[in-house]
């Protein structure tokens, strides 16, 4: 793997985990909300929470096999 | 009198009912169409970001794991962006009750804000109502403005960029003449048979003697 697929990677990767871990903690937090306010968030709001999770997981997994594999 | 469109229901907002005996009078939140421009200027630099690795990861720089990559990842940043501009505007809403005008504005992992205006310490003098284009007069879109006349000064609250803002205005017109009328310290009426709407503040003038 040349370098600048080294530093790229890596960039995704960092980003991609910050990602996934910014949609964690968001579902955390719109469940605050929910007890605070007393309003359920809509349900697609939960459906793309998830589908954003599991994303940006399989993203991390395939950047750390293109890592390991190049 | 006819409620305005898009009202949100009671059971929604019962937790913002704490004052024994208050009822609501109207929720709303803010029109859908607030969210058009962001949600087209995410839209965009998404599309932008994509020509660019698309360029970039297949043209100038060939590399099939560094194109799925960026593109998973704007993506995904585009997918985060629409969650939080949608879960702002959904927690983001107006309250009238019977006792106080509430300003809901919760923003899910980063801010909260409620402002409260009781109505019991406020004299409502003025329900204005302002479409301020072409656009928002197509979308039936626009602030409801509520002047407020407290002992030492004006006061405004606006309920901005509401659906049905006509309607609405009207209809809070007529809630708080009755809300007013009830209320013993701003609206003693002058004649037990003939209601009045307005009420002069009427002071005394300290005896001087010369």
């Amino acid at each position: 793997m040349d370098f600048v697929t080294t530093v790229f990677l890596t960039i995704f990767l960092t980003a991609v985990a910050v990602l996934a871990l910014f949609n964690i903690l968001y579902v955390g937090g719109v469940e605050r909300t929910r007890k605070q306010t007393g309003m359920h968030p809509p349900t697609y709001i939960h459906g793309i929470l998830r589908v954003n999770i599991v994303v940006a997981l399989f993203v991390v997994g395939l950047i750390a096999v293109f890592m390991a594999v190049l | 009198m006819k409620k305005p469109n898009g009202i949100i229901t009671e059971q929604m907002c019962a937790h913002f009912l704490t004052i024994p005996g208050e009822k609501l009078i109207f929720a709303k939140r803010q029109h859908w169409f607030i969210l058009v421009a962001p949600i087209t200027a995410a839209l965009f630099l998404a599309a932008t970001f994509l020509l660019g690795a698309h360029l970039l990861f297949l043209i100038y720089y060939p590399s099939i794991p560094l194109y799925l990559s960026g593109n998973f990842l704007i993506l995904l940043i585009f997918l985060s962006v629409m969650v939080k501009l949608v879960s702002d505007w959904h927690y983001n809403l107006y309250i009238v009750t019977t006792r106080k005008i509430l300003k809901v504005s919760c923003s899910p992992l980063f801010s909260q804000t409620i402002s409260e205006v009781l109505l019991d310490q406020v004299r409502v003098i003025e329900v204005n109502v302002k479409i301020k284009n072409f656009v928002h007069v197509l979308l039936d879109m626009g602030d409801v403005v509520i002047v407020f006349d407290r002992p030492s000064h004006e006061e405004m609250f606006v309920i901005a960029n509401i659906e049905d803002p006509g309607a609405t205005g009207d209809f809070l017109t007529h809630a708080f003449e009755l809300i007013m009328h009830s209320s013993p310290v701003w609206f003693h009426p002058r004649d037990t048979k003939h209601l009045y709407k307005l009420t002069e503040d009427v002071y005394e003038r300290p005896h001087t003697e010369s």
